[in-house]
């Protein structure tokens, strides 16, 4: 793409499909945010400051606007709107119901709307059913929920504004501090918020971050 | 590939024609704003090669940056293609710093580059020499400093058009260090310009420089008229008074102008597609310096790089070269060997079209 940065869509800032899974959103954003950052070697030498501040910005927006299900699905409406092409190249993603949405409601709302074929997409793995954000076999703890919420840039207070917990509440998660931690019925329901405010499958993420925090209780207190 | 022998004229005669003064290769005649340049005649991109021209693929291997491993690349992709049955002609370019017959195993050949400049061969096969390795010649480079930096302009291009008619399947140029016209115009004379950086912030930064420079050189021998080749020189100088900050800049500014012209620079831009080795890795983070490298190239210069390969440090290089043996013979089965083995595919499977 011959574009300027500003006229690219999100997908093409973050040089993946249009049918990336949220892995792969995930990685290109880690691996841009390596590329550009202040002290990088590979684009120090070839761009000022102010220009790695303005793609690190715009890259950033691409990647808040992906990786969660809700606000990816509104763009990719809007971008079906803008042109065929892109219509067709959205339609060849594989169903990704939103965690948030179980697919019953979802149905007929696909972006590309329905269609129901389904081809092969470009360059991204199969994904049936929901894409759980954790990889298989993989421990929601209070370290995987700092490091995506630092992914995304954002502090405790944000995510304590937008969820209404009190970020010291959110700082006991990610410290896994167990003798502070709420009791597990507010638990659950807080990590699942936080979890969701990063893009995450709140109830995925919530249950085995609560699995481990009881496997820590029973170590802690034989 | 018989390399007949010749006049061995010992003295170089100086630059010809009256006052023999040639213009400093080193200053770009046009950015001067002076017109006698005349790139666009160098035969590249033309659409439909001459019959005698259409097989032979010309290779370029640059970088900016001297000692990242130029000749070794160089030299060892024109093993493994000779080894594949091709015919293979090396050109050291490297003017005034020729070493690829050193990478090669070979002591100093007894006709250089400079026998054919100063006309003391008729042809360009004359200088060429045998390797000791089947399919493989070499063209080894001027070693007088002399010769190298007094080349002339018209020197230079006789030169350019005669490696295009060497009878061969690929002619692989190490066409040396530095960013001046003289060496990036080498590079764009390539069918496959391949770029050299080491993972070293003064090599990285070299690459930089030397892919922006023959970028938007490309786009100057693309045009013709003086206005469009004055907004390519601002482009050029980063603190122009027109604001063009990138090719995206350019491109605009040159097609409110001229809208025609806008469209040829714009095919033009999107035709240059230069290849990338990292060589001399160490680190498992050095693995993503290519396509880090070309993301930064995608989103400044809209220009799409692709990254043959990550060549591991290797010591068996020193000790080959020590040893006066050509790496890629000596271990063949090393990391690095094998990643240049998988470059050579490329460029293969780039030939072939």
């Amino acid at each position: 793409v011959f574009k300027r940065l500003s006229e690219q869509d999100h997908y093409q800032v973050l040089e993946i499909s249009y049918g990336a899974t949220v892995e792969e959103i995930r990685d290109a954003y880690e691996t841009a945010r390596e590329i550009y950052q202040l002290d990088s070697l590979v684009s120090s030498s070839i761009l000022s400051p102010e220009e790695r501040r303005v793609i690190l910005e715009r890259i950033t927006e691409a990647y808040n606007t992906l990786i969660a299900e809700e606000s990816r699905r509104l763009y990719d409406q809007k971008l079906a709107e803008s042109s065929t092409e892109l219509r067709e190249m959205l339609a060849a993603r594989p169903s990704r119901p939103s965690p948030l949405r179980p697919p019953a409601v979802n149905g007929g709302a696909s972006p590309a709307g329905g269609g129901g074929v389904t081809r092969v997409p470009l360059a991204s793995r199969p994904t049936p059913g929901p894409k759980p954000n954790l990889s298989p076999g993989e421990e929601a703890s209070g370290r995987f929920l700092r490091r995506a919420r630092e992914a995304l840039g954002l502090d405790l207070r944000s995510i304590a504004e937008e969820t209404k917990i009190s970020s010291t509440v959110l700082a006991y998660i990610e410290e896994e501090r167990i003798d502070r931690l709420p009791a597990p019925v507010y638990l659950r329901s807080f990590v699942g918020q936080f979890a969701r405010c990063l893009g995450l499958e709140g109830e995925r993420v919530a249950s085995s971050y609560l699995a481990r925090v009881n496997r820590l209780r029973g170590a802690a207190s034989p | 590939m018989a390399a007949s022998l010749t006049r061995q004229t010992a003295v170089p005669r100086p630059a010809d024609g009256p006052g023999g003064v040639s213009k400093n290769p080193f200053t770009p005649s046009y950015a001067a704003g002076n017109g006698t340049t005349r790139l666009a005649e160098v035969p590249r991109f033309s659409a439909a090669p001459t019959p005698a021209a259409r097989s032979r693929h010309i290779v370029a291997v640059g970088g900016g940056k001297g000692g990242v491993g130029k000749s070794l690349i160089t030299s060892s992709l024109a093993i493994c293609l000779a080894r594949r049955g091709k015919r293979v002609v090396v050109v050291d370019a490297d003017l005034g710093g020729a070493n690829v017959h050193t990478a090669l195993g070979l002591s100093s050949p007894s006709v250089t580059m400079a026998d054919f400049i100063h006309r003391r061969v008729r042809s360009i096969e004359e200088i060429i020499v045998e390797t000791g390795v089947e399919n493989l010649g070499l063209i080894s480079g001027a070693h007088d400093y002399l010769t190298a930096s007094n080349m002339k302009y018209q020197q230079k291009m006789r030169l350019l058009s005669r490696i295009r008619t060497v009878d061969a399947d690929f002619i692989l140029l190490d066409i040396g260090a530095g960013i001046s016209f003289n060496i990036v115009d080498f590079f764009l004379l390539a069918e496959t310009g391949l770029l050299v950086v080491i993972p070293e912030p003064s090599s990285i930064e070299n690459a930089y420089r030397f892919l922006k420079m023959s970028f938007y050189r490309n786009l100057w021998m693309a045009v013709k008229e003086t206005h469009v080749r004055g907004f390519i020189d601002q482009a050029m100088d980063q603190k122009n008074l027109r604001g063009i900050r990138s090719p995206f800049d350019l491109l605009e500014a040159v097609e409110r102008l001229n809208p025609e012209a806008g469209r040829t620079l714009k095919e033009r831009a999107l035709s240059f597609r230069p290849r990338l080795i990292v060589n001399q890795t160490r680190y498992p983070e050095d693995e993503r310096l290519g396509l880090s490298m070309a993301s930064v190239c995608r989103k400044h210069l809209g220009v799409d790089m692709d990254c043959l390969g990550t060549v591991l440090y290797d010591d068996g290089v020193w000790q080959a070269n020590r040893r006066k043996k050509p790496f890629m013979l000596v271990y063949p089965d090393s990391p690095a060997a094998r990643t240049i083995e998988q470059a050579a595919t490329h460029i293969l499977a780039a030939h072939r079209g």
